[in-house]
């Protein structure tokens, strides 16, 4: 492994650090781009319902792993915990090579206008730091084309007139509809709303080299065992490695960015596979570690210029972390209605994001992925007792004959 | 787990300590048919589980395999809810004796689900937590994928009637259920 100095340092092969990694090698730059986590292959495709990213009682195939990924989780009364990656609290993301990425639902929504500009459009909101982005949806737009284009997106948005303006349409037709889908669709059009086909970084036919989806009952949480499912790690990360400009090193966690008496950066100290402590000197670092780890790799950044941590001289990096509550509701119907064709999420409504009176914000609402039985064994209505004859006789009988609906809700960012 | 292997006798030492990891007691697992629970244990575990998702038209929990589906993973992931499980076994054994002068296992079904409500509510002896995992553990066991233990012929999945696990070599998919391509857009 030679640590001789590259250009840029990318840390993290994720969403953000695959794209950089492959503009940047294309560029001509030298990268090195650092991932915590490993690469995932098919065979790590498992279809466990209870071990992937959204059940994952029995391992977290996606990492991270337990042994080198403890966080201090601090609790409203101040008290301080140790959590790990498979206990609750640790709000886990995925680390692997494409993280993330690998195993997402991969929704490919591009930010409504009002979304860059919040606080124009609503207003300040008291007690929270809500703001305008520095950039708009137009300055955006050419480079939502390019990813759609490039790695690859299906749906079909025309029906939703609360988008942006956009140039081109998707690459890909949407999947064809479920039974669930329809029977939403129709029922939107009723009450006078626009369902349109969700954007989804998935192939629906043959593109990029890579087949079309499969339609199984395991998407969301789980790695594509046909791989036609779109992240960093079967589109821009390769393209960079095959530059040869671009170094890949897995099993490695960024320690802190090294900066020079001036304050200027010089490269990256992380620990590789075996613990040991390495430097990788470079022009530039780019910071792609989601939004906890970045904040606390530039927190850990210390120097005598940078004494609160890179970036930090007013005391806002790692603060207005915004999460969002994700309210489904389940509606039984007498009706069959599973038809257990994957990925299950099809249809969307943007008619409640913006301009909901009294509201700053709103929220889109989708149809959900498809639930595994033990996703389901909880959902039961209140008259269902938990368990025994009724509970086991209720997931017979209603299991194939529900819908659930849903969608994150936009949230005010709180500096604290 | 006899002790310490003795390379100039060739034999392990008797009576000493086995490696700290494992928990101080006695495992006796030559006579049991499990990995960490002892047979009685198996036993009343089995006639809980089998109250949690009892037989009807379909197979319960325990013919489902769920004993085999949570001892397998006392002795791996959920290692450390083992202190839990032998306590709890041992306080439910204990009310049932209390109550009805038996084991749990030979009581009817109805006594069995009546025990486990006061348990579920908290009502005896600090069992909340048991009887929480013990519940997530059943449920694991019979809708989860059957090659953790449970799940036996994919039980919960045919009465659900959802695709079971395909089981393939490293590289074959499955092409049956991919998407007709369209015109392109």
């Amino acid at each position: 492994m030679s640590l001789s100095h590259v250009n840029a340092v990318i840390v993290g092969a994720g969403a953000g650090g695959g794209v950089a990694a492959k503009q940047l090698a294309e560029g001509g730059l030298s990268v090195v781009l650092l991932e915590r986590g490993r690469w995932t292959t098919n065979y790590d495709c498992r279809k466990d319902d209870l071990r992937n990213q959204r059940s994952s009682l029995l391992g977290q195939p996606f990492g991270p792993d337990d042994e080198r990924n403890p966080r201090v989780l601090v609790e409203a009364d101040g008290v301080e915990r140790v959590v790990l990656p498979s206990e609750n609290g640790y709000q886990n993301n995925a680390a692997c090579v494409g993280s993330g990425t690998v195993s997402y639902g991969a929704m490919g929504w591009r930010y409504m206008q009002e979304d860059f500009r919040m606080r124009s459009t609503y207003g300040a909101v008291a007690g929270s730091t809500l703001d305008d982005w520095p950039i708009s949806y137009a300055d955006l737009e050419p480079h939502y084309e390019m990813a759609e284009w490039e790695i690859g997106v299906s749906g079909d948005v025309s029906n939703d007139p609360f988008k942006g303006p956009r140039k081109r349409g998707l690459p890909m037709p949407p999947l064809p509809g479920t039974r669930e889908c329809e029977i939403l669709r129709v029922a939107a059009r009723r009450l006078g709303w626009h369902p349109f086909d969700i954007p989804m970084l998935r192939n629906s036919v043959p593109y990029n080299g890579r087949q079309a989806c499969m339609r199984c009952r395991w998407c969301v949480g789980h790695s594509c065992e046909v791989d036609a499912k779109n992240g960093t790690q079967n589109t821009v990360i390769p393209k960079a490695l095959a530059t040869g400009n671009c170094e890949l090193r897995t099993n490695c966690h960024a320690r802190e960015i090294l900066t020079d008496s001036r304050g200027r950066v010089t490269g990256v100290a992380y620990y590789d596979e075996r613990d040991r402590l390495q430097k990788q000197s470079a022009d530039m670092v780019i910071v792609c570690g989601a939004a906890i780890e970045s904040a606390r790799l530039l927190l850990l950044s210390r120097s005598r210029m940078h004494p609160a941590g890179l970036g930090n001289r007013y005391d806002w990096v790692g603060r207005n972390l915004q999460g969002h509550s994700y309210p489904r509701v389940a509606g039984l119907f007498r009706e069959e209605i599973y038809d257990d064709l994957g990925p299950g999420a099809g249809v969307a409504l943007c008619d409640f994001s913006h301009h909901n009176a009294g509201l700053v914000g709103g929220a889109m609402i989708t149809n959900e992925f498809l639930r595994s039985p033990y996703q389901f064994v909880e959902k039961t209505p209140p008259w269902v007792p938990r368990w025994g004859p009724e509970h086991k006789r209720f997931m017979r009988e209603a299991y194939r004959y529900h819908i659930s609906v849903g969608g994150p809700v936009q949230e005010m960012p709180l500096w604290d | 787990m006899t002790g310490i292997w003795d390379p100039k006798r060739r034999r392990f030492l008797k009576g000493v300590a086995a490696a700290a990891t494992l928990p101080a007691i006695s495992c006796s697992n030559k006579r049991s048919r499990w990995r960490y629970l002892t047979d009685a244990e198996g036993e009343t575990l089995g006639a809980i589980c089998e109250c949690l998702i009892p037989t009807d038209e379909y197979p319960g929990a325990k013919w489902a395999g769920a004993v085999r589906f949570i001892d397998l993973q006392l002795d791996g992931h959920y290692r450390k809810h083992r202190p839990i499980y032998r306590e709890g076994l041992a306080a439910i054994e204990r009310l049932s004796r209390e109550k009805h002068g038996r084991g749990f296992a030979e009581l009817d079904q109805s006594a069995q689900v009546e025990l486990l409500k006061l348990i579920e509510k908290g009502k005896a002896a600090g069992q909340k937590q048991f009887f929480s995992l013990v519940l997530s553990h059943t449920m694991q066991s019979f809708y989860g994928d059957p090659r953790h233990g449970g799940n036996r012929d994919q039980i919960g999945y045919r009465m659900l009637g959802v695709s079971a696990t395909p089981v393939r070599g490293r590289s074959k998919h499955d092409l049956e259920h991919a998407a007709k391509p369209e015109s392109s857009v």
